[in-house]
């Protein structure tokens, strides 16, 4: 008995217990690397998240649109900026709890964590590079094939062990210390107006934005206008399927305080202009069954709302050593 | 000769051959063929084949016709696909003929290519009269590979391909491009398997 319980927590500290996720979040869906046995892959990943050498021209890098300092995500466009001042055609989105997920990009596109990584280096609107040209640049450079070597024990660079170094970065990226999460542990407890908005979040937010994730990792229409300069049609551009029309993720609300602006297009930059939204400017004139109706919420309530999202920022996640930024050799 | 091959194991193998023609023309790279008031070239044509069904491992092969279009397969296979499934695609570890930097990983809408066929023809309204045929698309009701047999009383199995069915489809109904999963690409799928006889 004693020897299955030793195994038991040899295993959970092994997987997962390493980062301390918390015991009310779900399984995740992807292995998440161990920081210590895993340490030089994930560390060869933050070295590529954040070097500009993976884009053609060699300006950009994976943080110059998912910056720490905004949840990983970009605060300076609506829409992601690429080399040569391109403007895409969607707003960069903040990356944490990425493990969580199975699909990945607005319209889910990416399948896996490792095809979504392959986008924005090949994408004309971001880094506009092309494979063999990343693989040139990294076995060219003074110091990357000794980073692989490390990371994989030999000095072979290929586009998988290149996927996989990013991905090993980003699925550590896990938000997990707000004061929401401290409130479930029993170890904080919300004011009264945090306690209102949390009572108003799970009536008309958690369906979508389900706890603890703050997502459901599904598609929804949640009725906004539609631009038509983008005349964006969301996942329906992935699956054909009419009933996917105008569907975007469902992103998590974790952090979002830092993670501005909103929503696929970056249309709204303040939080009180969702809340808007979803109050009173919902668009459903073709009377769409997937679209929620207006919630129609009093001024109070919206600031009862805001004041639990406030509650789900996570500086230790904002601010994390770990996930910084270092001197990048050209 | 390349042939790109993932986990395969040749304990005893038979040899496959695909030979591209236009109606009665065999294709080469480059060459210019004069059909009814069309004058058609191919500059590019490779796709995966695949199989599940051996008991030694997974079959995947990218077959290019700059290189070859021959290859070997495993005794116990009888049936193939050309192209790949939802698992290959969904499973992928981006080695081998799996590995992105052939080309033939599309990542906007993520999956593979399972066929490329691209050239030129008289028709075709493109820049350079160019067409260009990329055949992807793993999700149903888009899925478009396709299985088909191969005799296993054989030791060299041969298929004629005519590709001048879907490039006339391409060039006449869709402007003389394709490259995304949809309807379009799956009756082009369809046709080309249509198009796809043994040789004898």
């Amino acid at each position: 008995m004693k020897d299955i319980f030793l195994i038991v927590v040899s295993i959970l500290l092994l997987v997962g217990f390493r980062f301390g996720i918390p015991d009310y979040f779900p399984k995740p869906h992807h292995v998440i690397p161990d920081d210590r046995h895993d340490s030089l892959l994930i560390s060869l990943g933050k070295r590529l998240f954040h070097d500009p050498i993976l884009s053609r021209d060699s300006t950009i890098s994976c943080a110059s649109c998912h910056s720490q300092y905004n949840a990983f995500a970009h605060s300076d466009h609506p829409l992601s900026h690429g080399i040569n001042d391109r403007i895409g055609t969607r707003n960069a989105p903040a990356l944490m709890n990425l493990a969580w997920l199975t699909a990945f990009m607005w319209d889910g596109g990416s399948f896996s964590l490792e095809a979504q990584t392959l986008v924005p280096l090949t994408s004309r609107h971001e880094m506009d590079n092309d494979l063999d040209y990343i693989l040139r640049s990294l076995k060219q450079h003074p110091d990357y094939p000794k980073y692989f070597f490390q990371a994989f024990g030999d000095t072979s660079i290929t586009i998988a062990r290149l996927v996989r170094a990013i991905t090993a970065f980003e699925l550590i990226l896990i938000s997990k210390n707000a004061k929401y999460d401290s409130v479930m542990k029993g170890v904080a407890s919300f004011n009264d107006q945090e306690s209102r908005g949390y009572a108003l979040f799970k009536q008309h937010c958690n369906t979508c934005h389900t706890e603890p994730l703050f997502t459901n990792a599904s598609f929804a229409n949640n009725g906004l206008p539609i631009d038509p300069t983008l005349n964006d049609q969301g996942r329906f551009v992935i699956t054909l399927d009419s009933s996917d029309i105008r569907h975007f993720k469902v992103p998590t609300l974790r952090n979002l305080v830092y993670s501005f602006p909103y929503m696929h297009d970056g249309r709204f930059k303040r939080l009180r202009d969702v809340l808007k939204h979803y109050s009173t400017n919902i668009d459903n004139r073709d009377n769409r069954s997937d679209i929620p109706s207006p919630l129609h919420l009093s001024d109070n309530e919206e600031t009862d709302i805001l004041a639990f999202l406030h509650a789900l920022t996570d500086k230790s996640f904002i601010f994390n050593g770990s996930y910084s930024t270092f001197q990048v050799s050209k | 000769m390349i042939i790109l091959m993932l986990s395969f194991e040749i304990a005893t193998a038979r040899e496959l051959s695909f030979i591209p023609y236009l109606d009665n023309h065999q294709v080469e790279i480059g060459k210019m063929i004069v059909i009814d008031d069309d004058t058609l070239s191919i500059t590019s044509f490779k796709f995966y084949i695949s199989s599940h069904q051996s008991s030694s491992s997974n079959l995947c092969m990218l077959l290019n016709m700059e290189e070859t279009l021959t290859c070997s397969i495993p005794d116990d296979v009888e049936t193939l696909s050309f192209g790949l499934d939802s698992i290959d695609n969904v499973q992928t570890s981006f080695e081998g003929a799996l590995d992105p930097i052939h080309g033939m990983f599309w990542t906007w809408n993520a999956g593979y290519v399972n066929c490329k066929i691209e050239g030129r023809s008289n028709r075709s309204q493109q820049v350079h009269q160019s067409f260009t045929i990329h055949l992807g698309g793993y999700r149903n009701p888009y899925a478009t590979f396709f299985t088909f047999s191969v005799p296993n009383n054989q030791q060299r199995t041969i298929f004629a391909i005519n590709l001048l069915p879907v490039i006339k489809l391409v060039v006449n109904k869709h402007e003389g491009n394709i490259m995304s999963a949809g309807p379009a690409a799956v009756e082009c799928s369809r046709l080309l398997m249509q198009s796809m006889s043994e040789y004898k």
